[in-house]
């Protein structure tokens, strides 16, 4: 699309405008696609999903990633679109919630006895490889408690998971199990902030906080890839129901240490627009 | 914590069905084998056409968790 701003220059893109510009911003198409399939109106947010794409992209990340989902907008209706592909289908991977959820301006909150989302997303399908897959999701709650935040379980040898900080103030990370039952387990007082799991080779396994790393394994893997999709603050098994608030989801490649950093960068950008950063 | 109380039947009504156009029910079991949902499908529910009026007369019950000892 051809438009002119308000020097009468032809520019290509969309034309949204802002408040504080008086028009005449481009906006990703990307951006441009999730904005409206998700019905945001409110400039700050818009301007916020834009800079995060194009930060993304500027990074080299925007195309690793799968599924990116941002609950920004404040119902339901909005948090279930996927930033990577906002159409309304379980094969562009937008969430289906279930059971008790507060979806508000700061996320979407679960209930911690009903509440999870189905990503839709199946790591034998879409990751069939076992070398490299990233999960993760930003968690505006601190507290200690026996549940999953994003993962899934199928079997003792087919589980992907965070359980960011559990009842011994411990987070428990897994990605196709290696020998011992769990791939990562290292202390952690702190379940608020961006957690971010990173397997890029077989023998490589890396749990960050932010952008640092609190937890790694080189022990080969023992397990297989898990065969059900991918949840949101539950792990596919009663009694793992998260009440931790999420801002911020995603699935994708394998990330490395520097493109962690950066992700962390973007999101914490982007929640800071917001308003909503921890 | 409180939650409502399902029978069997009650909960195959409500499995696979949505109470607001967007969310599903999720009917799950308690360490004692109740079936239950949660407040927040209750008093979200937009009980569109009439459907699902019912579910305000389920009884209360103390929130009675299935607990996980060791993370899986």
């Amino acid at each position: 699309m051809t438009y002119f701003n308000e020097f009468g220059q032809a520019r290509l893109g969309w034309n949204i405008g802002t408040p504080s510009s008086g028009g005449g911003s481009t906006v990703d198409t990307d951006a441009q696609a999730f904005i409206t399939a998700a019905s945001i109106t409110d400039s700050t947010q818009q301007s916020a999903i834009n800079t995060l794409v194009t930060q993304l992209k500027t990074y080299g990340i925007w195309t690793k990633l799968k599924a990116v989902y941002p609950f920004v907008g404040g119902t339901a209706s909005q948090h279930k679109f996927n930033l990577k592909d906002p159409r309304d289908l379980d094969a562009a991977y937008r969430l289906v919630f279930n059971g008790g959820w507060t979806h508000s301006s700061t996320g979407a909150q679960p209930n911690g006895t009903t509440g999870y989302a189905d990503t839709k997303l199946i790591p034998s399908v879409n990751y069939p490889t076992v070398s490299g897959i990233s999960i993760g999701f930003y968690s505006r709650t601190n507290i200690a408690q026996t549940s999953n935040d994003i993962g899934i379980y199928t079997s003792d040898i087919k589980a992907l998971a965070i359980q960011t900080r559990w009842t011994d103030n411990k987070i428990y990370s897994q990605c196709y199990r290696d020998p011992n039952p769990y791939s990562i387990i290292t202390s952690n007082t702190d379940s608020s902030g961006l957690f971010t799991l990173s397997r890029t080779s077989t023998t490589s396994l890396k749990q960050f906080r932010n952008s640092s790393v609190i937890g790694t394994s080189t022990t080969s893997m023992g397990g297989s890839i898990p065969t059900s999709a991918i949840c949101l603050s539950n792990n596919g098994t009663n009694g793992s129901y998260s009440s931790r608030e999420q801002a911020f989801a995603f699935i994708g490649n394998g990330l490395s240490d520097a493109e962690t950093a950066n992700f962390y960068t973007a999101v914490q950008t982007f929640q800071t627009t917001l308003g909503r950063q921890v | 914590m409180i939650v409502r109380l399902l029978t069997e039947e009650q909960k195959d009504l409500l499995v696979g069905q949505t109470y607001d156009g967007v969310q599903y029910f999720n009917p799950t079991q308690d360490a004692e084998g109740n079936w239950f949902i949660s407040q927040e499908e209750v008093n979200g529910c937009t009980h569109e056409n009439g459907a699902f009026e019912w579910i305000h007369e389920l009884p209360l019950i103390a929130y009675n968790p299935v607990i996980t000892e060791f993370p899986i």
